[in-house]
């Protein structure tokens, strides 16, 4: 197997919670980005009677096609990743990572004769279980057996991905999602028994954010999701300090008014009087330990608890600052001031919009993890939010797949090299 | 414009109208086509033609079979259903009928006529000529495109197999580098210049290749 032709075969795959990026290595600088969901019909409906015989699950841009009665989307649309984790047991779930990995590969099957399969990287959260590992080996091997097209796997954790797309090799990346975070220390390699898990990711905000359109008579909107995030991403905003925020905004409420009109519709949502809340959107996503999210908790919030998915506790409270300093002393005391001089921040939760006019009182996600860290006494560290989110992953997964020797084979122990299928 | 011509070898009757007819055409270039692939509607035509470029059809009445007053406008309509299958439709009737039949609708209809008796066989009006060659025309085109997607295909194998070459030569140049003087080759990665930008200045690279050629360090 000849390491010119792993070289020019190489195909990437980010396994997202929303979204799912892939291509090969001559994809050039972007992957293709499809929703990571899958659509599972409905064999018995009449449309399926009379449009003939379709796929039992649907994947890629043809789903809209295909959605039936809003009624049953919430069983039959899938999202196999929404929470990082897929349960061992999940079928439907594992159904859909073989059906978007198959649709992957098929879309990028070039068609020339020298083409024996791809070397493919795959990418998946840094706290996945050992059976998530074994079951995607799996799920790809069998689409070897009926195409062809993956020559061997590997598969990465996200953070290694966004560190090698950014080029550092020492450094903390924090990937924040929808449904939880992970803090992974790296220099080299993954340190892996210090990486610090989060249950609590974008789908958290969005859940206070639906809390106060409804404390706001918004009540009617809460329902699509979609409008939630809309709301949270134009509206809320990262507080520096939150109390004095607050009561900056209480001061002078029409500076600080929230307005959000949304867009194709009739509707504005307007948070008025309200408007300093906004800051408690942003504050949520990064600190929920304020006094002011009790009411809310009993009120019905949902309060992120300690979960345990495999061997890892996702930890519900926790702060970011917190989380950073836990996950960078599980490393050795000499390499401490070097990951603090490196923090990588990824993943859509950390894309905050911040109105220059609201400066004094509001920051974004780089500052405001700085802040934290300097309550912890944590003085000189550099925070950066990683450019192009939507592709790191990829990129990371292509340049480690050209990069490790063909002959390098996979290992439990280790949880690298390749796993050759052929 | 008529074209007034008469075929008079031989008496022309019921019986052997076809014949007659066969002869007026092939005496013009024509040959007799297999009447199964111009049916139109379920009905097929007495007799086709084909003159290398349009395909002709013709209804053939008989007089025993125009006893019925209205077998003629039947024999009419079914004609016009030709015209989606064939170029030009002729109706061939006995030419005591064709006082009764009034020529302007089979203009209007763009189908022709031919009259025989026992002189011969005549055309007295010809068909309008319906163009669907067209059918025949995209799948030339079609040929031609899969023709030209194949070359291209050829082409792109060319490219790719030799984009393949020029990355392995690119390596080779670099030379083998070991980390052990004994230990297995280590070929350095290079940066072809189709790689994308994010190859660029990238430790990783470096660092990534040498897994498997150095010292376990595993961190965590």
């Amino acid at each position: 197997m000849s390491e010119a032709y792993k070289q020019a075969y190489t195909f990437g795959m980010d396994f997202g919670t929303s979204h799912f990026k892939f291509g090969p290595i001559t994809a050039g600088e972007r992957p293709e980005i499809i929703e990571n969901r899958g659509y599972f019909t409905d064999k018995t409906s009449v449309m399926q009677q009379i449009a003939g015989p379709v796929e039992s699950i649907i994947v890629g841009r043809d789903i809209p096609l295909y959605l039936e009665s809003r009624e049953d989307l919430s069983t039959r649309l899938v999202y196999p990743m929404r929470n990082g984790i897929i349960e061992k047991e999940n079928e439907r779930s594992w159904a859909i990572v073989r059906e978007i990995s198959k649709y992957a590969l098929e879309a990028f099957r070039p068609s020339g004769s020298e083409f024996t399969g791809y070397h493919l990287v795959a990418s998946l959260s840094s706290v996945s279980p050992r059976y998530m590992y074994e079951k995607l080996f799996e799920a790809l091997r069998q689409i070897d057996v009926e195409y062809g097209s993956v020559k061997g796997a590997t598969i990465i954790p996200q953070p290694l991905s966004v560190a090698i797309a950014h080029k550092i090799p020492t450094c903390v990346v924090i990937e924040s999602g929808h449904g939880n975070s992970q803090i992974c220390p790296i220099s080299r390699y993954p340190v892996r028994n210090a990486i610090v898990a989060i249950n609590r990711g974008g789908g958290d905000g969005n859940a206070l954010t639906a809390e106060i359109l409804k404390d706001c008579g918004y009540g009617d909107l809460v329902h699509e999701e979609s409008l939630v995030r809309s709301v949270k991403e134009n509206l809320g905003l990262i507080p520096a300090d939150l109390d004095a925020s607050i009561q900056l905004a209480k001061n002078d409420p029409e500076r600080f008014r929230a307005v959000y009109r949304v867009p194709g519709t009739r509707i504005t949502i307007d948070l008025a009087e309200n408007s300093w809340m906004r800051f408690l959107i942003g504050e949520y996503v990064f600190d929920p330990g304020h006094e002011l999210f009790q009411s809310y908790f009993s009120r019905g919030l949902r309060k992120p608890g300690d979960v345990r998915f495999g061997d890892t506790v996702f930890r519900g409270m926790l702060d970011f600052g917190d989380a950073i300093v836990e996950a960078v002393e599980g490393c050795p005391v000499e390499l401490q001031s070097y990951l603090y001089r490196q923090i990588l921040l990824s993943g859509g939760n950390f894309a905050w919009t911040l109105p220059s006019e609201l400066a004094d009182a509001a920051v974004d996600a780089s500052t405001k993890v700085k802040l934290l860290l300097e309550e912890k006494g944590i003085q000189d560290a550099s925070v950066t939010i990683a450019q192009n989110p939507q592709h790191s992953v990829w990129r990371g997964c292509i340049v480690y797949g050209y990069s490790v020797p063909v002959d390098f084979l996979w290992s439990w122990e280790r949880f690298e090299g390749w796993l050759n299928f052929r | 414009m008529a074209e007034l011509q008469v075929e008079a070898q031989q008496k022309v009757d019921d019986n052997n109208v076809e014949e007659s007819i066969s002869a007026f055409f092939t005496s013009r270039g024509h040959r007799p086509l297999p009447l199964d692939g111009i049916s139109a509607e379920g009905k097929k035509p007495e007799l086709a033609f084909t003159d290398g470029l349009n395909t002709t059809c013709l209804r053939v009445l008989r007089k025993s079979s125009l006893q019925a007053r209205n077998k003629l406008l039947k024999a009419a309509m079914d004609s016009v259903s030709f015209t989606s299958t064939a170029n030009k439709v002729y109706i061939a009737l006995p030419k005591v009928y064709a006082t009764i039949l009034d020529a302007a609708v089979l203009r209007e209809q763009g189908l022709g006529l031919m009259l025989y008796d026992e002189r011969g066989v005549e055309e007295v009006l010809p068909p309008k000529l319906f163009e669907h060659r067209s059918e025949s025309k995209p799948s030339l085109e079609i040929e031609q495109l899969k023709r030209r997607i194949l070359a291209l295909e050829k082409g792109v194998e060319t490219l790719s197999s030799e984009l393949i070459k020029i990355r392995s030569m690119k390596s080779l140049q670099l030379g083998p580098k070991s980390l052990e003087p004994n230990g297995p080759p280590v070929v350095g990665p290079s940066k072809p210049d189709l790689l994308p930008s994010f190859f660029e200045g990238n430790p990783w690279i470096d660092i990534l290749s040498k897994r498997g050629r150095e010292p376990e360090q595993v961190a965590g």
